[in-house]
């Protein structure tokens, strides 16, 4: 619905004395719609309603005869005008309007009525073309008019009214606060307690509440002079950088993934982290932290912490890097828009409050914003590169550069004199050499294919050798004319190209004949090399990324001539920074000289990308590593592919002429071999000579082992290897590195498939400003722009920001958003006069917020002062100070301390992985790291209140601190004190001391008597009918027996005994005795020996306690169940006296049909997750479970391992005298329902040791005894006797379910009884889980 | 003071700060718990609750819902189009689909026998042939189907209709994310399921079926009758301090928020305690079958049922992994080799379970006001990748609805003679959302909340309903 609505307008005045009528306007009226009209009419109406080609709800507002067709519009009476009405946003018949934008600013409002009132002179008599319309909303005029808003207003200084309460009249704050509270009439708070103030000042400065000490201390000292020194004492703690880094942390996003699919880290975040804790510690002034955010790696002037050897200012630029990354993406110039686009998000809004990414597909629909200001932006972004960064201090990037680099070459000319009297002796080792695999590229391969042959051959294989040598030449030369890139990095000027980072590339490519030390191992020399790119030739610490320009991909392959150490290549497609998912490989090199494929060039045809080379722990796609290197040499991409040209024997000079034979060819290289170590001596290498040398030092024929090199050259070797080992592995931090300068084109609606001319970079329209420069990114010259003195945001946010953090709320509420979309001040002057003294007070921010805690405003009471009644109900003009939920990590961090009194590792250090993100701290609105947030939400979920009821953090802190009260108070009043002091800082009042004793003395009453009362009832009717069952049985049975009997006897003539030495063997051939150790069973309730066997019914067997200490054991039982279906009995048990701990063969407790080692609360149990048992009712099964003296617990059924074995806490030891053996009673000191299993044990054994498997095994077969199953016994039924049994065994499975139910029901009870703990540890969970706690008021 | 849907963010911040005492009746009394208030609709609602049948990794749509007879004439032959970028880049050639095309229902649709128990449902499925995604990669296609953009900090689909409807159970959240042993989160993780910039009343909870704790911290730590105790100790002081500073609604609405979480304890344990279902519905959707995974998945769509029976808005299942091909835990769908054992082993996972469902829901009336959504977040390659295995296919797949008002029987779009890109009537995520918004009785263009200097929406700037799918 639209303006025009339903209800018809009847009464339009016709003939109104003003223009509407076509009268001839006066140039006041003219001017007054020109001015103050159509503007506003083009800007905000055109768009849906105009006469050409939109036409919203039948109503165009572009000419006059269609306003006067709309019937919006009673001249001369605002109020019943629909138009006015919904402008104003009145009533329920007219959508307000404009639609999906903010209210018209009221004083434009008023021009409208003034406008009507005049009877809406109009002088717009033709309908306008579609130019027409276009040229009234033209982007300037709009741009002008937005500007209008506040907050692009230049800063106002306006002097402090004067309080005429002297309490109110000394600083600036509380003079505005006060004028603004008069203005209203509302009176202000008195100030709060000193207990109220000490907490609130160390919970808003530090995030943590005050010891009791300092709390007693307070109060016994609340002066002002106090209460400056508590506040001074608090902004120089550590723990003061670490909440507010938080704050920074939240407006740049930060985290420690990219996340999307496998959530990779982005390497060295927390380094960001740290950066921003100690420079706030350090009071580090705003300006500085900008120019460092945007451009620390390029400051003239770095700031260097000495301490740390860190260069600071170089990790500023780290959230740069904390853009969301997609995984291994396909659209790559889809993923660019997006991540550029996330930065350009973060550093508007974190710095100036306004939403330039809003403006990516059209110009901005509030701010004046323009679709080309958000290109510039983009431009200065893509400008730089995703780089890993070395913050080392300079000093300590050059530590020793210039004394290894002059010993070098002392070393250099060492060598060539030890090498020069072994030329005999390398080419005596040569001829002994072995040379398979040899390319024919490598220089000593001429020796290894030319030797053996006679002149003839030699000579053919050498003009072969030429020939192909000339070919490979000639077909390289070939290959670079038709690339689509070749890049020679050997030249000087090529490499001057290329952009490069760290302190391991020179400023020019190094020659022929560079080489490097060996750190480590025999030998001294890493390599001779030809010329090129090298990172590490004075240190493979030395940390190096070396990038191409912009790159169009077009062929089917790119490679690269590299040599290297855990470094990599890629070829790095619109910047994207990871090598995740196959399509953006990054091959490391090997260290070798040769040519590497750069997989997927082809696939990336089409799109811009750059070569880059990086040492591995450079990379931006993945952390860590130590020492790494490369050499870089040449770049190819095209069709063809480049061949290694090597350095073969004939391409060194002479060789064709000289070599004819075997012992010429020898010479041949006896002299080559010497002119190149004169050659490296003089530095008058060439790259053929160079690996010609190579190839002899890396073979090791001219040797460069330590232990034979002449003394003084080991020497030399060895102060290399002890200065080199003084450099560090630099500290390195997640950044940007200046790239090519990219003007971004315009991309039409954002699309990029949509690419118009390029927008130069430049700061915003708003500010005007001269173009960036050409030479780099742009990023320093944007942070000076962001720090204008003529751009009011910059210094209007950052206050705003940080009295937003003390006071909870913001003189203007939108944190983030200072655009038309935001909210305008409560105290426009106070913000504006706090803004400029920011500004001239050098950008200070300790200062200001101590400022703004000292305030009068700040220190008042957190209760609203009833004379004000419910005016003023948001407290906007600050009457008193409104209280507020804490955030996530104070939260948990006041938890914690009160917990362990201090010492705590906080919240803010939890690692901040997107995908897994800290449930505690999500829970309490910690922000989604996506976008700049200047104010948390504070929402109240039940999920809040389950973390801390139920959560594990409250139930261990309560625990902690409720032992450590007990141990240092003796008395409840005294330790209800100090519970109070340590949580609100405040003693209790009389009637909360009252309810804490009384909390303390109190009982839940215990709901289980019904419970427990139906167990008992059930327990002895299932006695019963196992009675009764065994009864009918029992005839039967006994028949069947005899038969057994007979059958067993005659099997175990034969059987060979096998005897495990067991401390305990019940055999129970017709009584309980322990044919072992004396352990002989009393029989419990229904139980007894029959046939050969212990028959469990409601009974149990107990053994007198053990004559010896038992740790290691193994427990062994032959048991066969009636029914299978029982839950949760225990064959076997190793018990203390009073049952209370235990270790059980225990069968289906948990999950049904399965067996378990069972223990006392499950302290030594998990499911074994073996098969269902299915058998244990027809046959004896046998079942052992070995306890490991590491804890370690396995099981065996029948001889085979059952289920998985595992370790859940340590091995339970039982002391000599103190514990029994139980055979059928899970554990306990009677026969208990619930506990217990019916069936047979045949035979059962206790070992003091762990068996092995193959023990087991043996135990499983030294017995195979038949005896009466239930399958015999059915059988031998009559039918009448069978239904009987049947009917029998259903009530009995129903029963045994029914009270397995309630014994689940009683231990859960039991358990969460528990871990009710004792009075104190339920007192200090109740304070943890109270709102005072976690309210800072 | 009513809640108006674009300040209710503002709402929420300035009761937490404390304000005015009108305000606060309606926070406790319009039952809050999880976010939920009346709800507002644009237009009577044909649809109350949404379930979202995530297949997550990619089913393959020219082997399911849009076969393609010319797979089978072309097998082994060349792509006769330039093909896009795929994901791991080993294309092959045109590959038949080892499963039969057949046509189903009364209305004839036509589809294969991968699924034959949800082909059986034809007539009540309404198949669009012509989606698109804009992404090739899990995670980005997994944020970009669930929130219409491809990175976290978006609020997910489900948290949308929970801010625009509400929920209509004070003891349960709107959206809840249903999860079992194994079947966990797709890649992108739990913010999937995330709130964004809405309140965190809307987002989804993740309920482990077959754990302890079906929703963590559920479990109270202390006898119940402890805790009993202890709020009411711990309501004795808050209320004290409610009264000395000037926050008493912020504070109390906490207390009493703690009392929802008390009653919470018992309503979550409750739905998820299937024993009082009768046999016959178990084994109907197969809850106890000895296909494991089959097993799981058929629980989670009881759970479903369950859930929507008790006011929840949005449902949203996860499938279990059976690790064949490559797919894993967060993507058990992906076969980029083993194509047909994988999605035969997938398929018959959920096939019977979802036919059971959506029998169940009929049979109880209750379709017709449930709209059940099945997708992935893409389709797979007509063409090959190795010998037996497909690629990612953002460019053309298939989803159905059922239920909610949708009228099935019918397709809608298609894709090329070989399945590779939608060409008629191409269908987005955003079209997708704004016909299940427009089900509930909601207006997608005006369901937007203002965060970062735009009035944002869940469709974004697109969105159309499929006009001739629903009623």
């Amino acid at each position: 619905m639209t303006i025009r609505t339903a209800i018809a307008l009847s009464t339009i005045v016709a003939g109104f004395a003003g223009a509407l009528s076509g009268a001839t306007l006066t140039p006041a009226e003219v001017e007054f719609f020109e001015q103050k009209i159509r503007p506003i009419l083009a800007e905000h109406c055109y768009e849906c309603h105009n006469s050409v080609d939109k036409k919203k709800g039948d109503l165009a507002l572009d000419y006059r005869d269609a306003v006067l067709e709309g019937e919006v519009i009673v001249p001369g009476d605002p109020d019943k005008s629909p138009l006015i009405i919904a402008i104003r946003h009145e009533g329920d018949d007219y959508e307000p309007m404009p639609s999906k934008a903010p209210q018209l600013a009221n004083v434009i409002i008023k021009n409208f009525e003034e406008w009507v009132r005049m009877g809406a002179p109009d002088p717009r008599t033709e309908k306008p073309t579609k130019v027409d319309l276009e040229r009234q909303v033209d982007w300037e005029t709009v741009r002008e008019r937005r500007q209008e808003w506040w907050a692009f207003q230049a800063l106002r200084k306006t002097a402090a009214p004067r309080a005429d309460d002297q309490e109110w009249d000394g600083n600036e704050i509380d003079r505005f606060v006060h004028a603004g509270l008069q203005a209203q009439n509302l009176v202000p708070q008195n100030v709060a307690s000193p207990e109220t103030l000490v907490r609130r000042v160390h919970l808003i400065l530090t995030g943590l509440p005050p010891s009791p000490g300092v709390v007693a201390h307070f109060v016994a000292d609340p002066s002002m002079a106090a209460y400056e020194g508590m506040v001074d004492g608090l902004l120089a703690l550590p723990a003061y950088g670490e909440r507010w880094a938080r704050y920074w942390m939240d407006w740049y996003r930060y985290a420690e993934t990219h996340g999307s699919e496998g959530d990779p880290p982005v390497p060295y975040a927390t380094q960001y982290r740290d950066y921003l804790i100690r420079a706030i510690n350090a009071d580090v002034p705003y300006d500085q932290l900008i120019r460092e955010h945007l451009a620390g790696d390029l400051l003239a002037h770095p700031r260097i912490n000495e301490g740390l050897g860190l260069n600071e200012s170089a990790i500023g630029p780290g959230h740069f890097r904390m853009v969301p990354h997609g995984f291994g993406v396909t659209d790559a110039y889809g993923e660019q828009v997006t991540f550029t686009d996330n930065q350009v998000d973060v550093v508007s809004k974190a710095m100036m409050g306004l939403t330039v990414s809003c403006a990516r597909c059209h110009n901005h629909k509030f701010d004046p914003i323009s679709q080309r200001d958000y290109y510039k932006f983009y431009g200065i972004m893509i400008s730089s590169r995703p780089a890993v960064v070395n913050v080392d201090a300079p000093a300590l990037q050059d530590l020793h550069r210039q004394e290894l680099a002059a010993l070098k070459e002392e070393i250099r000319k060492g060598f060539s004199v030890h090498w020069l009297g072994q030329v005999d002796e390398a080419i005596r080792r040569l001829e002994g050499g072995k040379f398979e695999k040899t390319a024919e590229t490598d220089p000593l391969a001429g020796w290894a294919l030319l030797k053996d042959l006679d002149e003839e051959g030699l000579t053919k294989k050498l003009g072969d050798l030429r020939d192909k040598h000339l070919a490979t030449l000639e077909d390289n030369e070939k290959a670079k004319a038709a690339a689509t890139f070749y890049a020679d990095l050997r030249d000087p000027e090529t490499y001057k190209e290329w952009f490069r980072n760290g302190n391991g590339l020179g400023a020019a490519p190094s020659p022929a004949g560079s080489f490097a030390i060996s750190v480590e191992g025999a030998k001294a020399i890493t390599g001779i090399y030809p010329a090129g790119v090298y990172s590490h030739l004075i240190s493979d610490k030395h940390n190096a990324t070396l990038s191409s320009a912009f790159h169009l991909a077009k062929g089917s392959k790119a490679a690269v001539r590299v040599i290297g150490s855990k470094a990599v290549s890629r070829f790095v497609v619109r910047s994207y920074a990871l090598s995740h998912g196959g399509l953006h490989p990054a091959p490391e090199m090997k260290p070798t000289l040769g040519w590497v494929g750069l997989g997927k060039y082809d696939y990336w045809n089409g799109d811009q990308g750059y070569f880059q080379f990086a040492t591995g722990p450079d990379s931006t796609n993945r952390p860590g590593g130590g020492r790494s290197w490369f050499g870089a040499l040449e770049v190819y991409a095209g069709d063809e592919g480049l061949r290694e040209v090597g350095a073969p024997i004939v391409s060194l000079p002479g060789a064709m002429e000289a070599i004819t034979d075997r012992a010429s060819l020898l010479e041949f290289y006896r002299k080559s071999l010497r002119e190149a170590v004169v050659a490296w001596r003089e530095g008058a290498l060439n790259d053929e000579r160079a690996l010609f040398l190579d190839a002899f030092v890396s073979r090791g024929f001219l040797s460069h082992e330590l232990a034979g090199l002449p003394e003084g050259l080991r020497a030399q070797v060895d102060r290399y290897r002890r200065l080199e080992g003084e450099i560090r592995i630099p500290q390195r931090a997640p950044g940007v590195m200046e790239g090519e300068i990219w003007d971004q084109p315009l991309l039409t609606r954002g699309d990029y498939k949509k690419e118009e001319e390029p927008v130069e970079r430049a700061f915003l329209e708003a500010f005007g400003g001269e173009r960036y420069s050409k030479s780099e990114s742009g990023r320093r010259e944007l942070a000076e722009d962001i720090l204008r003195e003529d751009n009011p945001l910059t210094s209007r946010v950052i206050v705003n920001r940080l009295w937003n953090h003390v006071f909870g709320r913001g003189l203007v509420a939108s944190a983030d958003n200072f655009g038309r979309l935001g909210k305008e001040p409560s105290h426009p002057a106070l913000l504006d006069s706090l803004a400029i003294d920011f500004r001239n007070g050098g950008w200070a921010m300790k200062p200001f917020v101590k400022q703004l805690v000292m305030s009068r405003t700040f220190r008042s009471d957190s209760a609203s002062p009833a004379a004000n009644g419910v005016r003023d109900p948001e407290n906007l003009q600050l009457a008193h100070f409104t209280p507020r939920r804490l955030e996530a990590e104070a939260i948990l961090d006041t938890i914690n301390a009160v917990a362990k009194g201090g010492g705590v590792q906080r919240a803010m250090f939890r690692p901040v992985i997107r995908n897994r993100l800290d449930p505690f701290l999500s829970t309490f609105n910690f922000p989604v790291p996506i976008t700049t947030v200047g104010d948390r939400d504070l929402t109240n979920v039940p999920a809040q209140a389950l973390a801390l009821m139920n959560g594990k953090e409250v139930e261990q802190a309560a625990r902690e601190w409720s032992g450590r009260v007990v141990r240092e108070r003796a008395t409840p009043e005294a330790r209800v004190e100090l519970l109070f002091l340590q949580a609100y800082a405040r003693l209790p009042s009389p009637e909360e001391r009252a309810a804490c004793l009384a909390y303390l003395e109190g009982k839940a009453p215990d709901e289980s008597g019904p419970l427990r009362v139906k167990h008992a009832e059930q327990s002895a009717e299932l006695v019963a009918l196992n009675k009764e069952r065994a009864e009918m049985l029992a005839p039967v049975r006994a028949t069947l027996q005899l038969e057994v009997d007979e059958r067993n006897a005659a099997a175990t003539r034969d059987r060979k005994s096998v005897d495990l030495k067991p401390i305990g063997r019940w055999d129970f051939t017709g009584d309980a005795r322990d044919a072992v150790g004396g352990m002989d069973g009393v029989l419990h309730g229904e139980a007894k020996i029959e046939d050969g066997a212990l028959v469990l019914a409601g009974g149990c067997m107990m053994t007198p306690p053990l004559p010896q200490n038992l740790g290691e054991k193994t427990l062994e039982v032959l048991v066969q169940m009636d029914p299978i279906t029982q839950r949760a009995g225990g064959a076997m048990t190793v018990q203390l006296l009073d049952g209370g701990v235990f270790d059980s063969v225990v069968f289906a407790e948990r999950d049904a049909g399965e067996w378990m080692a069972g223990s006392n609360g499950f302290a030594r149990t998990e499911p074994f997750g073996g098969a269902r048992e299915e058998e244990a009712g027809e046959r004896p099964v046998r079942i052992v479970i070995v306890y490991h003296g590491d804890g370690r617990i396995e099981g065996y059924r029948d001889g085979k391992r059952y289920g998985k074995s595992y370790r859940k806490s340590a091995l339970q030891r039982y002391g000599e005298g103190q514990a029994q053996v139980v055979f059928g009673l899970r554990h306990g000191g009677e026969p208990q329902v619930g506990r217990m299993l019916t069936g047979r044990i045949f035979e059962a054994r206790l070992y003091d040791r762990a068996l092995t498997a193959e023990e087991v095994l043996t135990a499983e077969s030294g017995f195979v005894m038949e005896v009466v199953n239930s399958g015999m016994v059915e059988k031998a039924l009559s039918d009448s006797q069978r239904n009987q049994l049947v009917a029998l065994d259903a009530k009995i499975a129903s029963l045994t379910a029914a009270i397995a139910e309630l014994d689940r029901q009683l231990a859960a009870r039991d358990g969460a009884q528990a871990a009710s703990g004792d009075a104190y540890y339920r007192l200090a969970h109740a304070l943890l889980n109270s709102k005072e706690l976690i309210y800072v008021h | 003071m009513s809640i108006d849907q674009s300040s209710r963010r503002e709402f929420l911040k300035l009761t937490s700060c404390g304000v005015s005492a009108v305000t606060l009746s309606s926070l406790i009394n319009g039952s809050q718990a999880w976010g939920a208030t009346e709800p507002k609709l644009h237009h009577s609602a044909r649809a109350k609750s949404v379930i979202l049948l995530y297949m997550s990794g990619g089913v393959s749509h020219v082997d399911s819902f849009d076969p393609k007879p010319l797979l089978k004439e072309r097998h082994g032959q060349a792509m006769p189009v330039e093909l896009e970028r795929t994901q791991f880049d080993a294309n092959g050639n045109i590959m038949a689909s080892p499963w039969e095309i057949g046509r189903y229902g009364e209305s004839g649709l036509e589809m294969t026998n991968m699924f034959p128990k949800i082909a059986a449902c034809a007539d009540d499925l309404a198949i669009v042939r012509s989606m698109t995604a804009k992404f090739s990669e899990h995670a980005q296609a997994n944020f970009f189907m669930h929130t219409g953009f491809p990175f976290l900090g978006y609020p997910s689909a489900g948290a949308w209709v929970t801010y625009g409807c509400g929920s209509a159970n004070p003891n349960l959240p709107g959206y809840v994310v249903l999860q079992s042993k194994q079947a966990g989160t797709p890649h992108g993780g739990v913010s999937l399921f995330g709130n964004g910039f809405l309140p965190a009343t809307t987002q989804g909870s993740i309920f482990k079926i077959s754990g302890d704790q079906a929703v963590p911290n559920i479990s109270p730590g202390m006898l119940k009758s402890e805790q009993r105790r202890a709020l009411d100790f711990i309501g004795q002081l808050d209320r004290g301090f409610a009264d000395r500073v000037a926050a008493k609604d912020a504070v109390m609405a906490s207390v009493q928020n703690a009392e929802t979480a008390y009653l919470m304890q018992e309503a979550v344990p409750e739905l998820t305690d299937i024993s009082g279902e009768s046999e016959a519905t178990k084994a109907l959707y197969g809850v106890n079958s000895d296909n494991a995974q089959q097993a799981e998945y058929a629980r989670q769509c009881l759970m479903a049922r369950r859930l929507v029976e008790r006011g929840v808005r949005f449902v949203e299942l996860s499938c279990c992994n059976q690790g064949i091909g490559a797919g894993g835990a967060a993507n058990p769908w992906d076969q980029h080799g083993d194509l047909e054992k994988g999605h035969g082993a997938m398929a018959e996972q959920v096939d019977g379970p979802i036919a059971a469902l959506l029998a169940d829901l009929k049979e109880r009336g209750m379709l017709e006001e449930t709209l059940v959504v099945f997708t992935g977040e893409f389709g797979r390659t007509p063409f090959s990748q190795g010998s037996n295995g497909r690629d990612h296919d953002p460019y053309g797949f298939s989803l159905w609805l059922s239920g909610g008002g949708v009228r099935g029987g019918q397709a809608y779009g298609a894709t090329d003679e070989l399945g590779y890109k939608a060409v008629h009537n191409i269908a987005t995520v955003y079209d997708l959302w704004a016909t299940v918004l427009h089900q509930l009785g909601i207006d997608h263009e005006k369901l937007t909340y203002r965060w970062s200097g735009r009035d944002m929406r869940l469709t974004d700037v697109h969105g159309k309903v499929w006009d001739g799918l629903v009623t």
